[in-house]
């Protein structure tokens, strides 16, 4: 077993052509670098260079969840759930903190000079420029976060978007 | 998360980090980084090739301790990431301010270059 969390499906629910895998992490500072080592043992399929984008985007997700979901995430957990399609990849962090909708979230101002720039706040900005959708959904006192992809990257050249 | 630090003979202090800048590994160098890029003349050359991954944590350390080394009149550049760690500079801008060099000579050549 990876570390960190238990399996909830106990690997792959292969529903048709859609492979699903879940599991959950105890809330604290080694949750994003366990989810993103899970993620890496269970994706199939996937270009180095799209499950680095994978891993970031779920890292980011994750940090965030840890870092301001609770006052104290002492005892709460994070729940990943990774869903892959033939064409596309989604990914949902479920929280039970505080609600918070990623979508509203003002990017960092754009720094021209060192002068001017401010450390944090990139982490949205990188999964919004990643991702080809984010959704957001708030249910039963938790946060649903999910962010989709094109499982290729070619893929996002030749499917239109505005669909 | 490792660091390591050697001060070269011209001045300029090599910084290489080994693992993962994420949550954990940010927190785990940080106080260490920020002690070693405030401490001298602030001329600092920060090795990546060692690091496997870096989130918007890591982009936030390095920012913050390359205004340090700006506030001492220095600079920070940083040496070789990897193509990942690279992409992230990239996409978060970074890389408009804060110099990355392919190789050694490069950056230690463009650490004393006035910004």
């Amino acid at each position: 077993m990876g570390p960190g969390g238990m399996d909830i499906l106990g690997g792959i629910a292969d529903a048709g052509t859609m492979h699903v895998h879940e599991r959950v992490f105890p809330a604290d500072r080694s949750a994003p670098r366990a989810a993103t080592a899970w993620l890496r043992s269970v994706m199939l399929g996937l270009s180095a260079s799209r499950l680095d984008d994978a891993e970031l985007c779920l890292d980011e997700l994750v940090t965030n969840v840890i870092r301001y979901a609770w006052d104290d995430p002492g005892g709460h957990v994070v729940t990943v759930r990774v869903e892959r399609t033939p064409l596309e990849l989604t990914i949902t962090v479920e929280d039970d903190g505080r609600a918070f909708d990623p979508r509203q979230a003002p990017p960092p101002p754009p720094a021209h000079s060192l002068d001017e720039a401010i450390p944090g706040g990139r982490g949205l900005m990188l999964v919004k420029a990643i991702a080809q959708r984010l959704d957001y959904e708030r249910r039963d006192g938790k946060n649903r976060v999910t962010f989709g992809f094109y499982r290729d990257r070619a893929t996002i050249d030749r499917v239109p978007t505005d669909r | 998360m490792q660091l390591q630090h050697e001060d070269l003979e011209d001045g300029v202090r090599m910084i290489r980090l080994d693992g993962r800048l994420d949550l954990e590994g940010s927190e785990a160098v940080d106080l260490k980084l920020t002690s070693l890029c405030g401490t001298r003349k602030g001329f600092v050359i920060i090795d990546m090739s060692g690091v496997e991954f870096m989130s918007s944590i890591g982009v936030s350390v390095i920012v913050r301790v390359a205004r340090a080394c700006m506030a001492r009149q220095g600079r920070l550049v940083l040496l070789t990431p990897r193509p990942n760690v690279h992409d992230v500079l990239v996409r978060t801008s970074i890389d408009q301010i804060i110099p990355i060099y392919p190789d050694l000579p490069a950056a230690r050549a463009g650490v004393m270059t006035p910004a």
